[in-house]
């Protein structure tokens, strides 16, 4: 045994035994692994203990139940992706343009894991976090979504793994694509900002896009997605399709951005509660099909039911995040 | 949150697959060391695995996993000897058949049965040394039942056992 090592007999007769503690095992396992000298003379102990010349270690094993395990990683990712029709909704809002050369470059790129890169992840239960990323963009993530992202994008992409929603301002830089990567859809940026929503009440995966253009693509199939268009995966076709947006609203919990024309108040209410993360509670049931038009920008959610409250006269109180509201309204 | 989960198991997958490769050795040694036995070292590891991949328990680097896993296995192991012990009260020709130490080690009830150079080595050790261990390794007694039995510390059963190891690796090196 190697005399700068401060394990002992003791210890290590300890763990043969069978008496060691788990970060008891710790210790020896990594004293035998820190050289061949080591693991010699702890083969030597151990065989005094089993006055025998066989050993616990199997490298045989090792293949083996690696092989078993595949079975069970197998089995549930098969089930995973039959899990995997809750929806994805990805919307982008401001988008620098992309060269169509770009798209071929992606699946290659993104394929890439070195073992050196680190994770930091971010999550929310209730609240709409914002954080800076390592690059100088700035996210805004939605209520119950996590984010993971490369501690200092030190891979080829800015690459960032999204289950939920978030708002993404992404700071210029060619040189690095901007990758947002959801379980069948990838959406790449060279510089941008974007939306992307998990709306689990849906079968596809959106993206909309307020504000320049985006890439959205699949192993095999890419649409552009510009300005005030929506672009939808569909999961069980595996297409992809445009189709032209009415409004925002959907992202309003990150732009606070919304706008009502002859809506019903049952939609504008939908739209808030998903925008300000409360919900609504009606006396009468029957003003949810009062119409309303009106717009805000970054307003309250006090100021605007104070709005609402005007137009249809209808009182309101705030409640731990649950809006009450009486009054007979239009009718 | 099963939605939760999928996006991000490139990097559990990651570190699924390099925690086993990096750990299985010395799990399966501590598992051996709990059981006595290879092959349910090996089912003890391949349980615990098993187990983390279908919990998806979410690690932050290969230490926090390294810890996980080496309290995951103690844990299952504990659980296997207490469920053999079950057993044993339950059924005296089950533990007959399917002893705790089937193959790996030399019966360890019978110290006449083994071999004369293992046993003048034993012989060779210190009394004290000589009881403890055998108490240890021949009646299968756990540390803290040893430092019961002879009203000694458990820190003295540790380094008295450290002893005996010693000293049978020299007189044995030849031989094994």
């Amino acid at each position: 045994m190697s005399k700068e090592n401060l394990l002992d007999e003791t210890l290590i007769s300890k763990f043969i035994a069978g008496e060691a503690t788990p970060e008891e095992a710790i210790l020896v396992n990594d004293w035998i692994a820190a050289s061949e000298e080591n693991k010699i003379y702890f083969t030597q102990l151990e065989q005094a203990w089993t006055f025998d010349k066989k050993s616990s270690g199997s490298s045989l094993k090792k293949e083996m139940i690696w092989s078993a395990l595949e079975q069970t990683i197998n089995k549930t990712q098969g089930s995973k992706k039959e899990l995997s029709i809750s929806p994805y909704r990805i919307a982008a809002a401001i988008l620098l343009l992309i060269g169509f050369s770009a798209a071929f470059y992606f699946f290659n790129s993104s394929k890439q894991s070195p073992s050196t890169i680190v994770w930091e992840t971010r999550q929310t239960s209730n609240e709409v976090a914002e954080l800076n990323l390592p690059d100088g963009s700035a996210v805004k993530i939605n209520r119950k979504s996590v984010i993971k992202w490369q501690r200092k994008f030190d891979g080829r992409d800015r690459e960032i793994l999204l289950e939920g929603e978030a708002y993404f301002d992404v700071a210029h830089d060619p040189g690095k694509p901007f990758v947002v990567s959801t379980q069948e859809v990838k959406i790449k940026v060279l510089g941008t900002a974007f939306n992307i929503l998990d709306n689990k009440e849906q079968k596809e995966i959106e993206t909309i896009v307020t504000r320049g253009k985006v890439l959205m693509y699949t192993r095999d199939r890419q649409i552009v997605i510009e300005a005030g268009m929506k672009g939808t995966y569909h999961k069980q076709t595996k297409e992809l399709t445009l189709t032209k947006m009415k409004n925002s609203n959907s992202i309003a919990y990150a732009t606070h951005s919304l706008s009502f024309s002859e809506s019903t108040l049952k939609d504008v209410t939908d739209q808030l509660s998903r925008a300000y993360g409360v919900q609504f509670i009606f006396e009468n049931k029957k003003i949810q099909d009062c119409r309303l038009t009106t717009e805000c920008q970054n307003k309250s959610l006090a100021f605007i039911m104070d709005v609402i409250s005007e137009s249809l006269n209808l009182t309101y109180t705030i409640k731990n995040n649950t809006v009450y509201i009486s009054g007979d309204g239009c009718i | 949150m099963k939605g939760k989960r999928f996006l991000l198991s490139n990097q559990f997958e990651k570190l699924f697959k390099e925690s086993f490769d990096k750990f299985f050795d010395g799990l399966h040694r501590y598992a051996f060391t709990l059981l006595k036995d290879s092959d349910k070292a090996s089912d003890a590891v391949q349980s615990i695995f098993t187990k983390w991949w279908e919990m998806q328990t979410q690690l932050e680097n290969q230490d926090a996993a390294k810890a996980y896993l080496y309290t995951a296995i103690y844990r299952h192991c504990l659980n296997v000897i207490r469920h053999e012990k079950i057993k044993s009260v339950h059924s005296e020709s089950y533990t007959r058949e399917h002893s705790v130490h089937p193959n790996v080690f030399i019966n360890p009830g019978s110290y006449e049965e083994l071999d004369h150079q293992v046993q003048s080595a034993i012989e060779s050790l210190p009394s004290q040394c000589q009881l403890i261990f055998k108490k240890s390794r021949l009646e299968e007694k756990r540390y803290v039942e040893i430092a019961e039995e002879m009203n000694l510390s458990i820190k003295t059963i540790e380094s008295q056992m450290g002893k005996a190891l010693k000293i049978l690796r020299k007189k044995l090196q030849d031989y094994i």
